[in-house]
């Protein structure tokens, strides 16, 4: 409550500098775009589409397509032990008007939450960061004004947030207005936000305790952190959702077999994994794991996560490796979040939990709106 | 987390859109690994004018819910319905606990705000949740052991004044049978009151055994003693584990009493007992009780009980004395077949009563104290043999006169009950107190209580003898403890009048007859559970029922080892 309080007097601080346009009935929260991740993951992988590289070493023979992968439960090994995922909710507070400039005024709560399974099963919250943030375009104001805000920024404990400088995410929504790029923005400082927890928890990470971080491990700094000289470290990324446009080929030569992701994915079977592909010259081994039967979901991509993990070495990495945490992740099919969630059949439960924990942490819709006034 | 109280913290209270907490209820969730049970009482932190008060309330349901919205959820959960193998990670759920509000110690009902730190009530906090500290301690009696889930016990106290009068008066026990819980109950109040009562000295006590001779031998110790748990709970009680004194024990005549000299009674007592038995002129004002089981809607058997009644009344008396018509009707033979009931073998109308009426009077009458009695029914009650009514007129404070019912027909017991009812009640009512060695107060214990005064019938002597006792008696001192099976077959004024409930376990069907609409469903659900030795108890004075324990008797019982 104390941030909205500050915010709130930035807001009053502010419009007395500048014409503002409140949004109509006070804050406006912004709406998620349902297919946010899948558009991220395509502006993470621009260059490549086509992967060709094997990327895993098998001792006992030649790589495979499809490997089975039964499931491997915390009661046998209790592999994954930390579960990451970031949240937000955003804002529309209106429009400053500054002579023939204007932009769009935004405040954001943004959270990333880890929590610690115990050898139970039970849950508890490792570490939640709560940050918030006010957003708007500086090229669209004077310098003055800026400087201004971002005093009161700092002074009161809120991030100030450029909408109109450039990043990977809100790149996705190159085509839309400042308004509407304000959500890329929110979740590019969530990823960084991911970031900073991912970095926080590494020392406590080890070959027997893992994490699952919520979507792609490509955001920077992640993928630098990860990817840093040394073992591979314990951290994977579980996509559910994934660009649909790459293509795969298996073998070399003229035998090689060239799979779009749809076929590729129709002809895994539950408790399988594929190969595991290399992206970024090796630097990440990626590929995708089936956790639920067909025939009990309507589509052959459901089911199906894509999962990622930095290679600081950047040589193939052991298939028993890739082997084993497949298998844990199979076994993550128990519990999920049916009903709840509408991605629930590629959806962790205890990732579902820790966005959950996000999110009842961030202060509800009601109090925001009756709390953020200009006047 | 342990607060200063030292006691710790079991859950917080919880309110949401849909269960918001009220002035008379509120909800908690429950920190993992606590347990707790229906019955538990608990307080939750509340607002205060300078600080925090307490909130206590009785748990009275317990809910588990998780994060699934429907048992689809959890079969698509353990993937698609199978059964081996532990999920992964455990689905988020939490037990909530629903609690009724007893009280709070600054009268302040506001409801319980949203998570306020909730423990279980301590000794004193039960007292205090139940009103019990609000009875000055000389009207405590102790009527059972309050055992919570994490083993905090605290006395429940009845309040005096609401079990022997002016208050409230008369003590119901129900419950299914075969727990040997009501009797058991009943005698232990009993006990009670006898040791802690004010005026303990003067109260008198009267005891129907209506099954086995279990309650012949109230004034001996039981044969192997009492197990050592059994003596910790007595003690917990503040009561002493003793069998009854000064005890008069009733006994009936049998057909077999000229020969043996026995009683009929299922056992003999050791000592201070006495024979009772019926003879016309016992009987001859009481016939309305002997035939209280008769449908008699035109009221001829009725007014031919008025006749007899007249004819062998001695009018300047009032007193047995057969004149006129009526000076040869000395026994029962000659009431059923000589004048004037019969002439020449045949039935003959007696005042407006036609012979048909007599006739029948006499086949009903001739079943009862001739065909089917058990010996009770005497032509002249032989030296030694009491006349009851006399003998229960002469109880005296700090006396428990035991009257033995077991062996007799259903008639006859309707007999004996009403003649003690109607006996005491002339003594208290009509006749007024200024008898000096009457007893300040009387208790009347019966089981079966739905024989004598059963529900939806239409009114009988006995019912009305009852009835008397239940509403009148309170300010009169004679206190009714009845127990019965079904508490639905009683007479909804004989229950309504009583101020003190005792329910053990039941059945589902019975409990949700309208007898039980003063319980809350999630208690009735409960009393559905009760185990032996365990009974749910409610008082005028208790703000809701609560569930308790109470030692076993500490008297000889039948089969005991």
């Amino acid at each position: 409550m104390t941030a909205l309080q500050n915010l709130r007097q930035i807001l009053k601080a502010i419009s007395q500098d500048v014409e503002v346009l409140p949004a109509v009935g006070g804050a406006v929260e912004d709406l998620e775009r349902p297919d946010f991740e899948e558009r991220e993951d395509q502006a993470l992988n621009e260059g490549e589409k086509v992967f060709e590289t094997i990327f895993e070493r098998d001792p006992s023979g030649p790589p495979r397509l499809y490997r089975p992968v039964p499931p491997l439960g915390r009661t046998e090994q209790h592999l994954f032990r930390y579960f990451l995922d970031g949240s937000f909710r955003s804002y529309f507070l209106g429009t400053v008007l500054e002579n023939e400039r204007e932009s769009p005024v935004h405040y954001a709560q943004i959270g990333a939450c880890v929590l610690r399974r115990e050898d139970d099963g039970s849950m508890r919250r490792e570490r939640l960061q709560v940050k918030s943030a006010l957003l708007v375009g500086k090229q669209r104001l004077s310098e003055t004004v800026w400087a201004r805000l971002a005093s009161l920024a700092s002074q009161a404990d809120v991030d100030l947030l450029d909408l109109t400088e450039k990043d990977i995410v809100s790149s996705v929504l190159a085509d839309f207005d400042l308004r509407n790029k304000a959500a890329g923005k929110v979740r590019f400082a969530m990823h960084n936000l991911e970031a900073e927890t991912i970095k926080a928890l590494l020392p406590q990470l080890s070959e027997e305790r893992w994490m699952i971080v919520d979507g792609s491990l490509l955001f920077e700094p992640t993928l630098t952190q990860l990817s840093s000289a040394g073992p591979i470290k314990p951290v994977i990324g579980v996509a559910k959702n994934f660009r649909k446009d790459p293509q795969f080929v298996f073998g070399r030569g003229p035998r090689a077999e060239r799979h779009s992701i749809y076929r590729m994915l129709a002809g895994l079977q539950a408790e399988h994994r594929t190969a595991a592909f290399s992206a970024r010259g090796g630097e990440v081994v990626f590929w995708y794991v089936r956790l639920r039967e067909q025939t009990h979901l309507d589509y052959p991509l459901m089911g199906v996560v894509k999962v990622e993990l930095a290679n600081p070495s950047q040589e193939p990495v052991p298939s028993d490796l890739i082997d084993q945490i497949s298998r844990a992740l199979v076994a993550e099919r128990q519990v999920t979040p049916h009903g709840q969630d509408r991605r629930w059949h590629a959806h962790l439960y205890p990732i579902f939990l820790a966005e959950r924990t996000v999110k009842e942490s961030l202060l509800s819709r009601e109090a925001v709106q009756q709390f953020l006034k200009w006047r | 987390m342990v607060e200063p109280n030292n006691r710790p913290v079991i859950g917080l209270s919880s309110a949401t859109a849909s269960q918001p907490n009220s002035s008379d209820a509120f909800f908690f969730w429950l920190a993992p690994d606590v347990i707790v049970n229906p019955f538990d009482i608990v307080e939750a932190e509340q607002v205060a004018p300078e600080g925090t008060s307490r909130t206590f309330g009785i748990v009275t349901t317990l809910d588990h819910s998780t994060d699934a919205p429907t048992h689809l959820s959890n079969f698509i959960s353990n993937d698609f319905g199978q059964v081996a193998g532990e999920p992964n990670t455990a689905r988020q759920g939490t037990t909530v606990a629903h609690v009724a509000v007893l009280s709070n110690d600054q009268d302040i009902y506001m409801p319980v705000m949203n998570d306020r730190s909730v423990r279980f009530a301590d000794e004193a906090g039960i007292h205090t949740a139940l009103g019990i500290d609000q009875v000055a301690e000389r009207y405590r009696v102790p009527a059972g052991l309050i055992e919570m889930s994490n083993k905090t016990r605290a006395v429940v106290y009845l309040d005096s004044r609401y079990v022997l009068g002016p208050e409230g008066a008369h003590v119901n026990i129900t419950g299914i049978s075969g727990l040997a819980t009501k009797t058991s109950y009943a005698i232990f109040l009993i006990q009670s009151i006898l040791q802690k009562a004010e005026d303990r000295d003067r109260i008198g006590v009267i005891i129907l055994n209506v099954k086995h001779g279990d309650l012949l031998t109230i004034d001996q110790p039981p044969r192997a003693g009492l197990a050592p748990e059994e003596h910790a709970l007595w003690e917990a009680l503040g009561l002493t584990p003793q069998p009854f004194s000064n005890v008069r024990y009733l006994l009936p005549y049998g057909k077999d009493t000229p020969t043996t000299g026995r009683p009929n009674s299922f056992r003999i007592p050791e000592r201070n007992w006495f024979l009772y038995a019926y003879s016309l002129a016992d009987t001859y004002n009481k016939l309305d009780l002997l035939l209280s089981n008769i449908p008699d809607p035109w009221d001829t058997v009725g007014a031919l009980i008025g006749e007899i009644n007249q004819g062998l009344s001695d009018p300047r008396t009032g007193q047995w004395g057969p004149t006129g018509k009526w000076k040869d009707v000395t026994d029962w033979n000659r009431l059923l077949n000589g004048e004037p009931l019969v002439k020449e073998g045949q039935a003959q109308p007696v005042g407006d009563v036609r012979a048909v009426s007599v006739g029948r009077f006499r086949r009903l009458l001739r079943r009862i104290v001739q065909t089917r009695q058990t010996g009770i029914f005497v032509a002249h009650r032989p030296s030694g043999v009491k006349n009851l009514s006399q003998e229960i007129a002469r109880i005296r404070g700090g006396e428990t006169v035991v009257v033995d019912i077991a062996r007799l027909a259903d008639d006859e017991q309707t007999l004996v009950f009403g003649d003690i009812l109607r006996t005491i009640y002339a003594l208290y009512a009509e006749e007024g107190s200024e008898s000096e060695d009457l007893p300040e107060k009387v208790i009347i214990f019966v089981d079966e209580l739905n024989k004598y005064a059963p529900a939806r019938e239409k009114e009988s002597p006995i019912i009305e003898q009852v009835l008397d006792i239940a509403e009148r008696g309170r300010s009169l001192g004679v206190v009714l403890f009845g127990a019965e099976q079904f508490m639905s077959a009683v007479h909804e004024r004989v229950v309504g009048n009583c101020s003190t409930t005792i329910i053990g376990r039941s059945g589902s069907a019975e409990l949700s007859s309208p007898a039980y609409r003063f319980l809350d469903p999630a208690v009735k659900a409960n009393v559905s559970r009760l185990q032996k030795g365990e009974l749910v108890v409610s008082h005028a004075t208790f703000r809701q029922p609560v569930k308790i324990r109470f030692p076993r008797p500490a008297y000889s019982q039948e089969g005991e080892s």
